[in-house]
């Protein structure tokens, strides 16, 4: 394992030089991603809080874009502040875009985008990673990852990308110390112990096998209670940092090429979804389309890639107007 | 490496009429279309989008390729309205098509209804090809009425060919109309053929009804679900196993089908809608 120190107030140094080759988007403290401007003094950063509202999916999967031939773009992204959730999410994404044959928009933007993850010392009470195979911090899919410890980061290198991110800017960097370590270890066991405690009422979820739970219980007569409350606003699918449906149209703007395509992400709990041509409708009825978000998510998923497209980051349960909490929905259901 | 979403430019080169809602479009497309009988492709009609079609003409006519539509919907009731020299797009070939080497030495059995018939003939061409590598061929075809029939012009010299055996059935005979074969649902020809369980294979398309009802009937009458070959209707997009939308399961229609063993799917829900 590559670990480095950095100093807290060398970082914004580091990111502006870093910024003349790349854009740098950075957690800000109301959670959303700023792009770092050059005249800017002080950023708004903070890679200590949460995961942002908005997934880590829009640099990757934009919500409408315009199918053009896909160009390599000049700078790459930085992305600072990601977490281990969402990073976990974009490997779903990577499965299905990746696979042959290749999203080409996908890749290209992919390729382009580094991650600078950060640890999760302060889950919010909506957070339940841990209880669903997850950490509140990345052990993989980052280029750096940077963990809170006393006056600065615990930076660990990732990737080769990385490496060279590192060895551009080397003098901010220095060796760990013992201190530093034992500091980023038990920052990571504090995180984990509260999220212990904000889902201490969902302990049936950490120790159920979830794809099995799914696999039988596709006929359960409870989806219809559960589902009571949702409006079909379908913010839990766009939120959703591993939703990946998208609703291909023609664009009809270009002269030169009058098969351009569009593209926005979907949802599989809109009523028409699935409907084909004849009318013909797979799941009609919102319990439906409300149980195949979880079977999606939790069961089928599982079978194509070994993981759960649900990371824990919360964010539906943030968003959804009709109170509907997925650990809820689970533990009902064990 | 070529860009998925990327339409290749065909034109309508003609339209045959089959029935009162039924037309097929033969497409002559800029750079010719390699597809396999079952495989398809996703039509784009310009302006207004796409809708995937499993060709219905022979695999070995490349310069050309035929779709056989049904106006049900906004796409294909454009698509009826266009013209001979009309503009269109075609991504693909897309998808799996019939494993036709697994059903060297068997007796193919094949049932279809209505427009179902559309990728039923593309698999006919192909087995008609090689007929002498199959012990029998037989179609099981029902539709509503005579009038339905699709490709009424090709049963006869169909009929004529040594090898392959045909039934049809109406669901009912309107009057004035004289109809001499069997009236009834498709599924009431299944049970004049005697097939050898052993060593047969049987092929369903047609309306999601039609299917459900064919395949429960091939099951009671003890054909393998390994040996039923299924192909499945869902709503494919972009035709690559990228958007969802045609999902079955841990299946996309679209990418793993959409022609399935019903051993695969039977243990997958809302496999009938």
């Amino acid at each position: 394992m590559n670990l480095q120190f950095i100093n807290k107030e060398d970082i914004l140094t580091v990111l502006k030089i870093l910024s003349i080759d790349n854009n740098i988007y950075y957690l800000t403290n109301n959670l959303s991603y700023e792009k770092l401007s050059k005249d800017e003094v002080i950023p708004e950063l903070n890679i200590d809080s949460v995961r942002s509202l908005v997934p880590l999916k829009s640099f990757l999967l934009t919500h409408i874009d315009q199918l053009k031939e896909p160009k390599i773009p000049k700078k790459s992204n930085i992305v600072f502040g990601a977490k281990s959730c969402d990073i976990k999410a974009r490997k779903i994404l990577d499965n299905m875009f990746l696979a042959d044959p290749q999203d080409p928009y996908y890749e290209v933007r992919n390729k382009s985008t580094l991650i600078f993850s950060s640890d999760c010392p302060d889950p919010q009470k909506t957070c339940f990673c841990t209880y669903i195979k997850g950490k509140p911090y990345p052990e993989d899919g980052f280029d750096l990852n940077f963990s809170p410890v006393h006056n600065g980061y615990v930076v660990e290198i990732g990737s080769v990308k990385g490496q060279k991110i590192v060895d551009q800017v080397q003098t901010y960097f220095k060796d760990t110390s013992k201190e530093q370590l034992s500091g980023r270890d038990k920052m990571r066991e504090s995180a984990i112990e509260k999220l212990e405690q904000i889902n201490k009422d969902f302990n049936k979820v950490k120790d159920t096998d979830l794809q099995k739970l799914f696999e039988t219980k596709f006929h359960s007569d409870k989806w219809k209670e559960l589902s009571k409350t949702c409006v079909q606003c379908y913010g839990c699918t766009n939120i959703c940092p591993s939703c990946y449906c998208f609703f291909l149209a023609e664009s009809n703007k270009s002269k030169e090429n009058p098969f351009e395509k569009v593209r926005y992400w979907d949802s599989c709990q809109v009523t028409g979804y699935g409907r084909v041509g004849g009318g013909l409708n797979p799941r009609p009825k919102l319990y439906e389309r409300f149980r195949n978000r979880y079977e999606c998510k939790l069961n089928w998923r599982m079978v194509n890639f070994n993981m759960y497209a649900c990371t824990g980051c919360g964010r539906c349960i943030d968003v959804c107007p009709g109170k509907i909490d997925i650990r809820k929905v689970v533990s009902e259901l064990i | 490496m070529k860009n998925p979403y990327l339409a290749t430019p065909a034109k309508i080169e003609k339209i045959i009429d089959e029935t009162g809602n039924i037309k097929t479009f033969v497409l002559r497309p800029e750079e010719p279309i390699n597809f396999k009988a079952g495989e398809f492709i996703e039509l784009t009609i310009p302006g207004v989008g796409e809708a995937p079609f499993t060709p219905s003409s022979s695999q070995y006519e490349t310069e050309t390729l035929d779709v056989t539509v049904m106006k049900v919907g906004l796409a294909t009731e454009k698509l009826h309205s266009m013209k001979e020299g009309d503009p269109v797009g075609i991504r693909g070939p897309l998808g799996n098509g019939y494993p036709i080497e697994k059903f060297h030495n068997k007796e193919v059995f094949i049932v279809g209804g209505g427009v179902g018939l559309a990728p039923l003939r593309a698999l006919l061409f192909t087995l008609l090809h090689e007929i002498k590598k199959f012990k029998r061929i037989i179609l099981c075809y029902g539709s509503r009425t005579p009038d339905d029939i699709v490709y009424k012009y090709l049963f006869p010299d169909w009929l004529k060919i040594k090898g392959l055996e045909i039934l049809r059935s109406i669901d009912k005979c309107p009057e004035g109309h004289k109809w001499h074969e069997t009236i009834g649902v498709v599924t009431c020809l299944l049970d004049k053929v005697k097939i050898n369980l052993d060593n047969c294979v049987s092929i369903v398309c047609g309306p999601p009804i039609m299917m459900k009802f064919a395949t429960l009937k091939l099951l009671e009458l003890k054909h393998s679900p390994k040996d039923i070959y299924l192909s499945m209707e869902r709503n494919m997009s972009c035709g690559i196993g990228k958007c969802g939308h045609c999902a079955i399961g841990p299946y996309f229609v679209c990418k793993d089908g959409p022609v399935f063993t019903y051993e695969q799917l039977k243990d997958q829900p809302e496999i009938w809608a």
